[in-house]
């Protein structure tokens, strides 16, 4: 038997739940095992003293303290008012209120409140003078920016012109020496048939007039 | 038939506001709880205190209790969580008093001698300050409660095996003392 067949044993004895077998299986466990019948008698006397226990009288108590009972509303109210104050304290921080007496009574300010309507205007008009200056500076960079812009553009379209030109010159040019290349040949080739016309034109006059002066003889004669 | 209303009926009455309900509710369950806290504490004033807080705890939580459940089994969980956690405020470096062992070995009455009330008390509150709180709660639950391991460690939240290692280290720890107290005498 082991410790843990003996401790399931001890538990279904505590339990009521050993069958006949199981207890005359038990009671010679414990029989054999002294440290077990120990621990079983230790039990048992504890669970003897239980049920001999009879119980206390309850004494006197509130069965109904106060803080059980729906609380009243002023309690309530109460209850919130430290918070409510401190929220209210903590919003008059964070907003700057201020509490000023006048003939009229008290006056509450908030924030920037109580600066007079002469200062505001003052306010107002640096503002707009600081805004008329930022615009015409804004203005003038414009301008500005514009006229470089169309600078650069113009220094940029003379140049591509001027590229262009060049670049059509050069063109032009090749084109007028092939055209004159081809003019000059073309006249030295005229220039020669006329040249060899002409050579043979005086080679036939020269023919006819030893022609002639050989008749002119021959008629003297 | 008013005295005849099931602790569900006295519930669902005072979730709706009714006192009377919660009074009658309180004083049919308050000596199981008083004589439960009594048993933890060790101490007559503890017990109120511990009791008090049991009930306050209760009605905070009454709307968490199922029509169908038994108020006995919840109101001791309830019992044993507090227990717990007044034992922790109240007197946390005060686990196993050994100086019990004294006065144990002294009142220990031998296993075939009768006791009368006020000795058995005695007698069981002196034992019961020899245990730590663990186990303690064990040992009420099982034997002053008789409920299973299983349900002891449903209510704890601990598994059944804690429990049993709890339960047999106070057995193991009362029956060493319970040993030197039969020789004693």
């Amino acid at each position: 038997m082991s410790q843990i067949e003996f401790q399931n044993m001890l538990e279904k004895y505590l339990d009521q739940e050993l069958s006949k077998n199981e207890r005359a299986t038990f009671e010679k466990m414990l029989r054999e095992n002294s440290e077990w019948a120990a621990e079983f008698h230790t039990a048992e006397r504890l669970k003897n003293m239980a049920n001999q226990w009879r119980d206390i009288e309850v004494p006197n108590w509130n069965r109904m303290p106060h803080s059980l009972k729906p609380p009243s509303l002023w309690r309530t109210w109460l209850n919130w008012l430290p918070l409510a104050m401190g929220t209210a304290l903590m919003l008059a921080v964070l907003f700057n209120v201020q509490v000023s007496r006048t003939t009229d009574g008290f006056t509450f300010t908030f924030g920037n409140a109580g600066i007079k309507q002469e200062q505001l205007d003052a306010i107002e008009a640096k503002f707009n003078d600081q805004v008329k200056l930022i615009k015409k500076e804004h203005s003038q960079q414009l301008t500005y920016a514009l006229n470089d812009f169309a600078a650069e553009q113009d220094a940029s379209i003379e140049q591509a012109i001027l590229d262009y030109d060049n670049q059509s010159r050069t063109l032009r040019r090749s084109e007028y020496n092939e055209l004159l290349a081809g003019w000059r040949k073309q006249r030295d080739l005229d220039l020669q048939v006329i040249s060899n016309r002409y050579h043979d034109l005086y080679d036939a006059s020269l023919e006819t007039r030893n022609g002639l002066i050989t008749l002119a003889q021959y008629v003297k004669k | 038939m008013l005295g005849m209303d099931s602790n569900a009926a006295l519930i669902g009455k005072a979730m709706d506001g009714s006192m009377s309900a919660w009074e009658r509710l309180v004083k049919r369950h308050e000596r199981l709880v008083y004589n439960y806290t009594y048993r933890m504490t060790g101490h007559a004033d503890d017990a109120a205190d511990l009791m008090q807080e049991v009930f306050f705890a209760v009605f905070r939580n009454l709307h968490q209790f199922r029509a169908d459940g038994n108020f006995k089994s919840w109101l001791l969980r309830i019992a044993s969580n507090r227990s717990i956690d007044f034992h922790r405020r109240k007197r946390p470096d005060q686990d196993a008093n050994d100086e019990a062992l004294e006065i144990v070995v002294d009142n220990m009455p031998r296993p075939d001698e009768a006791l009368n009330r006020n000795e058995t008390r005695r007698l069981v509150m002196r034992l019961l300050e020899i245990l730590n709180h663990d186990q303690r709660i064990v040992i009420e639950l099982k034997f002053f409660q008789q409920m299973t391991f299983d349900d002891i460690a449903r209510d704890l939240s601990i598994s059944s095996n804690t429990v049993k290692s709890r339960f047999y280290a106070a057995i193991r720890h009362l029956k060493s003392h319970m040993e030197v107290a039969d020789v004693a005498n």
